[in-house]
């Protein structure tokens, strides 16, 4: 087995107490699960002086979901996200992508806000010390060059959580807070918003921040659905991954929302796709048309397993399957409010 | 004994399996003695390198570091075969992969120990690595061993039996093809652990090994110890297919340490190092010739292959023999010619792994059979059957053939899956296809020269009617101790769970060779039926006398002993055995069994040679994603012929633990390596060994050919059945979408290439 580094836990019993651990510390990591992150550690990713244990906070634990929509605490396991009778009512994608995440030991494990945070992977990043040592390290950690793009001057490291993309289809923004002065400040933004294409610095979180809260806002006659491709029928990250929401008004396709994980160090809003679905008739020619055009912002490099071509392929094959089970053309599965 | 079995035949619960399951089980890893250290190994982050110096004395110098080895603690040479000792227990001179073993710590902690090797200075002068074999077959300013006569070629084998010239001048046809079979690696659950103590001037280590007797010799050898130094133990131990099959860095640099510390040391590897340890399949390049008649029967083969061997030797040379040697079943082969090459790369070195060294050309050949098959307008099963092998006969290359039952495993697998009826019926993306397989029931030769038995067991039975097996037969998960459990109880009338087996531990137990080669049940199994007939005798011959009969008149079953009269009397098996021990002392008895002498008069004859073989035939059906190149095998019908099911649910298990591994390999596990000498995919999270999602259905037909001379006429059942899993699948895949993939593992890329090939062509 390998050795976890040596770091002190702080296990706060609220959300200011755990903000203001993380401002005294700052050589402290957040952590809630673990499933990632101790993994992480015990390759020599992060060395972390203090571990803050969010899960004494009761703030992040709420879960609540019907008519008026959904708020998901940051340490709301991924199992209960995915068993939730509201959850799979109305948003079904979100609950396929809870299901989707490695197998159901780590859903039971796994929180909502520690897959939305998740860190970038690579697999010249997601390595033993030795093995990336034996290499000469990589851009992302202690290294020059990014192993996966030489020429290029950034990290490549891949997005990878398989909720995101759910969540943001699903019109999602997520409420991030930070110790001040007097208690706690707070901003909200599009969960889109949250990402940076980058696969070092990942999101817009500054030091001492913290994801608190995701919301999901009302939703009417919405379809959605998830589809990931991975080699294995569990335990796998995405090697490509497709989130998609619509509704169908007067016959043609309204609200139309379609995200791609996996694909970048960042998950990417299939714009083109959306537009061309936008009020138009459900046909399978206009499936096609747009499912082709799903990978037009991607540009994968060979950081997993399969080239980036197959996995730009797969994305437009995954995506015209999803639209095809959500619009009827295929067996449902997404279910309508 | 021509009664009905008692207990043969019929379920019979895991000797061990409570404690496996409720987790009471000790694996090597679970073992702490009174002041143990942790040991850990400093490993080559070069491919290849010379190592000019080493200073340790900062490690040395480190609190709570007790010990500090390098090769110079111990350079003396060896590996499993004595014609290719060429790994040293820690590197002496030169490292040959990332990973190699440079020098070993051990400490009070593991935090302590790893701060220990990051102090350890290493001066390398990098030299140019080598990772491809055919570069390897060239490269004379590349040596990544001084022996090497041409470039990197440790090994080369060119064989000829029959007329081979004559047999393709007589062919209808002659069909050509390559072939490549990536490497795939064990991947056992249990990480390699070893726990060494040295003591008053003798070694103990306590090992996850499949061979302790050959690794008490190679530690003797190593350590400079006299053998009877040296003691062996294996704890429970969680699967090996190979990959623990012979001694390992970790068990030389655990004693190295213990007994320059003169503390106890252990060692477990981390998952990382177990992948690095390696010794699994072969990468290999083949190529095939065969000519049939127009009825598809086959005149002539010639085969060659090329085999990457990583750094070392380890199993390697009895690869390259068993590529070509075991072509010659279980198809009838007139004539036949194979050349096999094993080269050195810097990558972790290649051994021997379920299946060894058949696994790759039998996906070869059993494809390429297809092929010439479709290219004649042939049933696949149909030109099997026309050229299946019979009992009783002998191989172009010699190879002694008994029990077969091959016929009955192709006909039973084609009636199970419907061949007849459904092939060519299935809906779009949907196939079936079939293939065959032919494996040794144990090596006829030792891997080193000697006269004695390759199994011995000696069984005591005391006055209270306790049995007791000792034998040095490893149990690695495969279930060998309730097979002596079972063998013994059926010979001596007494229930199997009854029987106490103590088993691989070199100072209590009997020499057997290990856990290799599919050769326990068989060669151990035939000691212990041995040992048992002899303590049989004794105790009827007592309970004969005492009752003025004679010992052939009486019967011992179900734990009593039958006494004819008028009335006839029983006598309870543990009377009978203090009766016994009261007339003639200690109650014990021993057997031993060597395999006749079968070897071909031939350089590599040695090679190939079983008392027995198994022979299986696997129907799989497939379902092809044409759009996204996924293959997913719905259901694998898998008859094989073991000559007799001793334990019918452990067989079963055992072609459906075989059939998965074999599935793996064809769909999922790649055991690759960057271009700078990593391993690609050294972790379970990467490295994609099937979840029980992957897995189809596997349905074991159990063939009972009944063995002339194996123990109740048991045959080989663990590593044959991998065999035919992988081109099973590729031909059914040819028969779903018409595509021939000639590489495994394949991927849905390839497939989807394959194709698009396919549409270019129409």
């Amino acid at each position: 087995m390998m050795v976890l580094p040596e770091f002190k836990l702080m296990r706060p019993a609220s959300l200011s107490e755990a903000l203001s651990a993380l401002a005294q510390n700052p050589g402290a990591m957040a952590v809630a699960g673990g499933t990632d992150l101790l993994v992480s550690m015990k390759q020599g990713l992060y060395n972390p002086t203090h571990l803050v244990d969010l899960k004494g906070a009761p703030e992040l634990h709420r879960l609540e979901a019907g008519e008026g929509g959904a708020t998901i605490g940051a340490c709301v396991r991924l199992s209960r996200v995915k068993n939730h009778p509201e959850i799979i009512r109305r948003y079904g994608a979100l609950s396929q992508a809870a299901d989707a995440v490695a197998g159901p030991a780590l859903q039971n494990r796994g929180t909502i806000g520690g897959n939305v945070c998740l860190d970038t992977r690579c697999y010249y990043y997601n390595q033993s010390d030795f093995w990336r040592q034996s290499l000469g390290f990589c851009l992302k950690k202690d290294g020059p060059v990014c192993r996966a793009a030489p020429a290029a001057k950034r990290c490549f490291a891949n997005f990878s959580s398989d909720t995101v993309p759910a969540l943001i289809v699903l019109g999602a923004r997520v409420r991030v807070v930070c110790g001040c002065e007097g208690g706690v400040s707070e901003r909200v933004l599009p969960l889109e918003d949250f990402f940076v294409e980058d696969g070092m610095k990942r999101n817009v979180l500054a030091p001492g921040e913290l994801v608190a809260e995701l919301y999901l806002p009302a939703t009417r006659n919405v379809f959605s659905g998830y589809r990931k491709y991975r080699q294995r029928g569990a335990i796998d990250y995405p090697l490509v991954s497709v989130a998609a929401a619509l509704s169908i008004e007067d016959g043609v396709i309204r609200g139309a929302r379609v995200a791609v994980g996996a694909m970048a160090s960042a998950p990417v809003v299939a714009l083109e796709t959306m537009e061309a679905l936008e009020g138009a008739a459900p046909t399978p020619e206009l499936i096609s048309k747009a499912a082709e055009l799903v990978a037009k912002r991607t540009k994968p490099v060979k950081n997993q397993a399969g080239s980036p071509g197959h996995r730009r392929l797969m994305a437009k094959v995954m995506c015209r399957r999803l639209l095809e089970e959500l619009l009827g053309l295929g067996p449902l599965f997404g279910k309508a409010v | 004994m021509s009664k009905e079995f008692q207990w043969i035949g019929k379920p019979t619960l895991r000797y061990d399996g409570v404690a496996r399951v409720t987790g009471h089980a000790l694996y090597a890893d679970d073992l702490r003695l009174p002041g143990m250290l942790v040991g850990k190994i400093l490993r080559s982050p070069h491919a290849h390198a010379r190592i000019r110096s080493i200073d340790t004395s900062r490690a040395e110098a480190l609190p709570g570091v007790k010990a500090v080895a390098t090769g110079q603690d111990a350079p003396v040479t060896y590996g499993i075969l004595p014609v290719s000792e060429d790994e040293y227990a820690l590197a002496v001179g030169k490292v040959r992969f990332v990973g190699d073993e440079v020098a070993a710590v051990a400490a009070v902690d593991e935090e302590t120990a790893l701060r220990a090797l990051s102090l350890i200075e290493v001066d390398y002068e990098v030299l140019p690595a080598i990772f491809d074999p055919h570069e390897a077959m060239v490269r004379e300013d590349v040596k990544i061993h001084e022996g090497t006569k041409i470039a990197n070629i440790e090994r080369q084998a060119s064989l000829s039996f029959g007329d081979v010239e004559a047999g393709f001048a007589s062919a209808d046809y002659i069909r050509e093809d390559s072939f490549f079979k990536g490497a795939a690696t064990h991947a056992p659950l249990e990480p390699h652990s070893a726990m060494a103590h040295f003591q008053d001037g003798k070694l103990t280590v306590w090992t996850s090994t499949q061979v302790p007797h050959y690794l008490q010799r190679y530690l003797s050898k190593v350590l400079g110890l006299a053998q009877d130094r040296v003691r062996v133990i294996k704890p429970v131990l969680g699967g090996g297919f190979g990959g623990k099959g012979e001694p390992l860095p970790l068990e030389f640099a655990a004693s190295i340490l213990a007994r320059k510390s003169g503390r106890p040391v252990k060692i477990t590897y981390t998952r990382e190092e177990v992948f690095l340890t390696h010794r699994g399949r072969h990468p290999m390049h083949m190529k095939l010739k065969t000519g049939v008649k127009s009825d598809g029967r086959i005149t002539a083969l010639h085969f060659e292959s090329l085999l990457d061997g990583g750094s070392y030797g380890s199993y390697g040379v009895v690869t390259l023999y068993y590529s070509g040697q075991l072509l010659t079943g279980p198809y009838v082969i007139p004539a036949y010619s194979f050349k096999a090459t094993r080269v050195n790369t810097n990558k972790p070195p290649c051994g021997a792994q379920r299946g060894h060294g058949a696994v790759q050309p039998r996906f070869a050949f059993e494809v390429h059979l297809d092929r010439i098959a479709s290219d004649l307008g042939i049933d696949p099963l149909d030109i099997r059957l026309k050229n299946a092998m019979e009992s009783d006969t002998r191989t172009v290359n010699e190879l002694r053939i008994t029990s077969c039952g091959f016929r009955e495993c192709l006909e039973r697998s084609a009636e199970k899956s419907s061949w007849k009826e459904r092939r060519g019926k299935l809906p779009e993306g949907r196939g079936m296809g079939m293939a065959g397989s032919i494996y040794i029931s144990g090596a006829g030769l030792p891997i080193y020269f000697n006269p004695m038995h390759h199994s011995n067991v000696r069984i005591e039975v005391d006055r209270s009617g306790r049995v007791t097996v000792f034998c040095g037969a490893s149990d690695i998960g495969q279930g060998s101790d309730t097979m002596l459990a079972l063998v013994a109880g059926e010979v001596l009338g007494v229930p199997p769970e009854l029987v106490r087996v103590v088993s691989a531990d070199t100072d209590t137990t009997p020499v057997d060779l290990g856990s290799y080669s599919s050769r326990v049940t068989f060669m151990a199994g035939n000691a212990c039926h041995a040992a048992a007939t002899e303590v049989r005798k004794r105790i009827l011959f007592a309970v004969a006398e005492e009752h003025g009969v004679s010992s052939e008149e009486l019967d011992l079953r179900y734990h009593l002993v039958e006494i004819p009269g008028n009335p006839p009397k029983t006598m309870s098996f543990a009377e009978a055995a203090a009766l016994a021990e009261a007339k003639g002392g200690m109650v014990c008895g021993s057997g031993g069994y060597t395999p006749p002498k079968l070897a071909g008069k031939y350089r590599g004859g040695g090679v190939g040679p079983s008392p027995a073989y198994s022979f299986s035939a696997y129907v799989a059906e497939v379902d092809v994603d044409r759009e996204t190149g996924v293959v997913k095998v719905l259901s694998l019908v898998a008859a094989h012929d073991l000559g007799r099911a001793l334990n019918p649910p452990a067989a079963e298990g055992q072609v459906q633990g075989a059939a998965v591994m074999g599935l793996a390999e064809t769909l999922f596990e790649r055991n690759d390596f960057l271009n700078t000498g990593q391993h690609a995919s050294p972790s379970l999270l990467e490295y994609k060994v099937p979840t029980a999602l992957d897995v189809p259905d596997v349905l074991p037909i159990l063939v009972e050919s009944v063995d002339p001379e194996g123990p109740f006429g048991a045959k080989e059942c663990g590593e044959g059945t991998l065999c035919p899993a992988i081109p099973a699948v590729i031909n059914a895949i040819y028969d779903a979408v018409g595509i021939w993939l000639h590489d495994a593992p394949i991927t849905p890329e390839a497939v989807l290439n394959a194709l698009r090939r396919q549409r270019q062509k129409e």
